[in-house]
């Protein structure tokens, strides 16, 4: 910019300044009433000179550190958005900073063609950006005003920051105290009201998702109620989120909780019962949400009757005991029964009347006790965690941790840190105190190994050895760890055909699969009827008056299912609270079930029972040792029949052995 | 305007069904389908025989049911019977 341009600019924001009466500046442009505060603060109460060249002031390493310290649960969460929210917004000229709430920079991810351009303006790790020393900005005026904040160019006190653009949105703790402002600059912005708006929003998206990430964490041993009008938005960024005391009492709420609920502040909330807020019933709020705790459910505002979804998440292991006699309520006993740690449905609950569930249990429970590797076997969907968490709760392991692992769900490079753990400084970036893995952590318990076939082949060895040996070498140690393992492993895939292929070690197959348990897809269960009702009645608690027409009940049992019985009690929940008058008709299910072809309900044949149906088949007739008509006596049809089902499964035709 | 005391009653062909087995399952059959119905919903149209008017089902199933049970959702339900043609108000 020009020197010109520079005396300009600081002339017209002292003149603005010293006119205190006036709202505009020469030339009769009109200053918002927060950047016309935040000029008046800089050059009334901090003497800053709009025209003077400061130099950056930068906090030293020592002092940063302290504060980075102090910030590592922020900083944590904050880097990790800000470096997703930069890959997003890269090459468009942005820096993107996180400050504390005294306007510190904590972290900083800038395009980096233009790194030495904001450096020169202070745009750097351990640098002040507060009023009082940058004046009017992005960050310090955000934290003055304690709202999100555009300073625009000239709007900015100091002439040697006119060329920047810059976007604040403040980052509050629980409490709603500001913690941390993130924000976006650029020297680009020509216009703030056209392309930067993009930018605001999705930089007001990551300082709202980063607020809920520090809510949940800060609140990870209590029992946090998250709710949204659209039950799709629940347990997003969006929803509204409130953290309970054991006793169901408010202990704080979230921005967005406030808003939708239409509370003038947190206060209005806070140290409230949330059964003043909503018209929970207690027995709603315990017995479907055992087992699966995130499961949605309608809620009404107490006052103003407005609908809301819900979910609950029990994250602390209450001890109930001593609760319960503290409180003399029955409900909120009951309320608090239900957060006994991770009480699953049982096996037979799990089981209800279907003939293969049942059988599963059966052999469940032969080997509860046991230490005898289960492998479970299953479509997606069909409840397999579910299955493995039953499993462990009838075991003698039930008081020890379940600790689950998806192996699908984490990046490859993860897996092995998060199975294994790793000491201090084992690598980057590492925590500092290192990690205890998940294998340590279930020493004792189960550990259940989710969707098996996604581990890569170098981790199946060292899976291997910790299973043989008993024992594990965290990342970066040499010292072996006594461990009591006792492992269930589930899979949708075929890990036989992958063996075949040399993609699943051969003997880890065998080290894992003490037994296998199929778990029946929701589609081929037999007792949908049973399940339906059951839902129907539970989810109403009989206290509110509830009907299904019979093709709405037809369409559901006719529908495929390709999800487990989770979802089908999610549709069902679902179609009761969008329903008028209690009554589900067929408008009032999701439209993927209310389109399904009903004529075909009666052979279900997806591919999913193709592939069950497959391996029935296929264990028959290795049962009957590949004697075909054995294997079709045994199946109740013709040779025939068998014949045609095994052309149609693509199974190679067998002949019993010794006759070639 | 005097108010005549409409007495609600299901609607001609349609009857209450079941209750009887374990599960407890009640269907309101009608000649349009079949309605499947929880335990309230039965006890609702079990009231409508005619001999009370909409305030009085409403009142009395309030009555003897659980202490969260709205008289809204019930009135709620009542429209919807009536609107989908299991019951009349005469």
């Amino acid at each position: 910019m020009s020197d010109t341009a520079a005396t300009n600019h600081a002339a017209t924001v002292l003149q603005f300044v010293n006119n205190a009466s006036s709202d505009r500046i020469p030339g009769s442009t009109r200053v918002s009433p927060a950047i016309g505060g935040s000029w008046r603060r800089c050059a009334l109460d901090y003497a800053l000179d709009p025209a003077r060249h400061y130099s950056p002031t930068i906090i030293d390493a020592a002092a940063l550190a302290e504060r980075r310290d102090q910030h590592l649960e922020l900083l944590q969460v904050a880097s990790a958005e800000i470096d997703w929210l930069y890959e997003y917004i890269a090459e468009s000229g942005y820096a993107l900073i996180l400050t504390d709430a005294t306007g510190i920079v904590l972290y900083e991810k800038t395009d980096a063609t233009l790194a030495n351009t904001f450096r020169s303006s202070g745009l750097v790790t351990g640098a002040d950006w507060s009023e009082r020393r940058e004046g009017t900005n992005g960050i310090g005026t955000c934290i003055a005003e304690s709202r999100p904040i555009i300073v625009h160019r000239e709007e900015h006190f100091r002439s040697s920051h006119i060329g920047l653009t810059c976007f604040g949105s403040p980052i509050r703790d629980p409490a709603g105290a500001l913690v941390a402002v993130l924000d976006a600059s650029t020297l680009s912005a020509r216009d703030p009201r056209g392309g930067f708006g993009h930018t605001m929003a999705l930089v007001n998206m990551s300082a709202r998702l980063i607020e809920k990430c520090l809510f949940l964490h800060h609140f990870k041993r209590d029992i946090v109620f998250r709710f949204h009008a659209r039950p799709e938005f629940v347990n997003l960024q969006h929803d509204g989120a409130i953290a309970l005391a054991k006793d169901a009492t408010i202990i704080a709420v979230d921005e967005t909780a406030v808003h939708l609920l239409g509370a003038a502040s947190r206060t209005e909330l806070v140290g409230r019962r949330i059964d003043q807020v909503f018209d929970i019933r207690a027995e709603e709020l315990v017995e479907p949400l055992r087992g699966a705790r995130t499961e949605l459910q309608p809620v009404r505002h107490a006052q103003l009757g407005r609908r809301f979804f819900a979910s609950l998440d029990y994250r602390a292991p209450v001890a109930t005991s001593a609760y319960s006699s503290a409180s003399g309520s029955s409900r909120v006993i009951r309320f608090a029964a239900a957060e006994a740690p991770k009480s699953p449905l049982t096996l037979e609950e799990l089981a209800g009347e279907d003939p293969l569930m049942l059988r599963n249990v059966r052999s469940a429970h032969r080997i509860a006790t046991l230490r005898v590797p289960v492998m479970i076997q299953g479509p997606t969907g069909a409840g397999k965690e579910m299955f493995a968490r039953a499993l462990h709760a009838a075991s003698d392991r039930a008081g020890m941790p379940f600790v689950a692992l998806n192996c699908a769900a984490i990046p490859e490079s993860l897996i092995e840190s998060e199975l294994f753990g790793y000491r201090s400084g084992a690598f980057t970036g590492a925590r500092k105190e290192g990690m205890k893995g998940k294998i340590l952590q279930s020493s004792g318990g189960t550990l259940f190994l989710d969707e098996i076939g996604d581990m890569p082949v170098e981790l199946q060895t060292r899976l291997l050895r910790v299973l043989e040996e008993q024992e594990v070498i965290p990342l970066g140690t040499e010292t072996a760890l006594k461990v009591d393992l006792r492992v269930i492993c589930a899979s949708h895939q075929n890990l036989r055909a992958m063996i075949a292929r040399g993609e699943f070690r051969e003997d880890l197959y065998y080290r894992l699969n003490g037994i296998t348990l199929e778990l029946p897809p929701l589609a081929l269960r037999t007792d949908k009827e049973r399940l339906i009702r059951e839902f129907l009645a539970a989810e109403t608690s009989d206290s509110r008056p509830a009907a299904i027409e019979v093709d709405a009940f037809q369409q559901l049992l006719a529908y495929r299912w390709p999800g487990n019985v989770r979802e089908l009690r999610n549709v069902i929940r679902t179609a009761l609270a969008i329903c008028d008058g209690g009554v589900v008709r067929l408008r009032d299910l999701p439209s993927e079930v209310r389109d399904s072809d009903a004529s075909s309900s009666a052979p279900v044949v997806t591919g999913q029972s193709d592939s069950s149906e497959r391996e029935k088949l296929l264990r028959t007739i290795r049962e009957c040792d590949g004697n075909m008509s054995r294997a079709a006596e045994q199946l109740g049809v013709s040779r025939n029949t068998l014949y045609r089902r095994c052309r149609r499964l693509d199974i190679a035709p067998q002949r019993p052995p010794g006759k070639p | 305007m005097s108010r005549a005391r409409r007495g609600v009653r299901l609607a001609p062909g349609c009857r209450l069904d079941g209750g009887k087995e374990k599960d407890g399952v009640v269907v309101l059959v009608c000649p349009t389908g079949k309605v499947q119905l929880n335990r309230m919903a039965a006890t609702i149209l079990r009231l409508c025989d005619g001999s009370r008017d909409r305030a009085d089902v409403v009142a009395e199933v309030v009555r003897g049911s659980h202490p969260r049970t709205r008289a809204v959702e019930i009135m709620e339900f009542l429209d919807v019977a009536r609107a989908r043609g299991w019951i009349d108000e005469t």
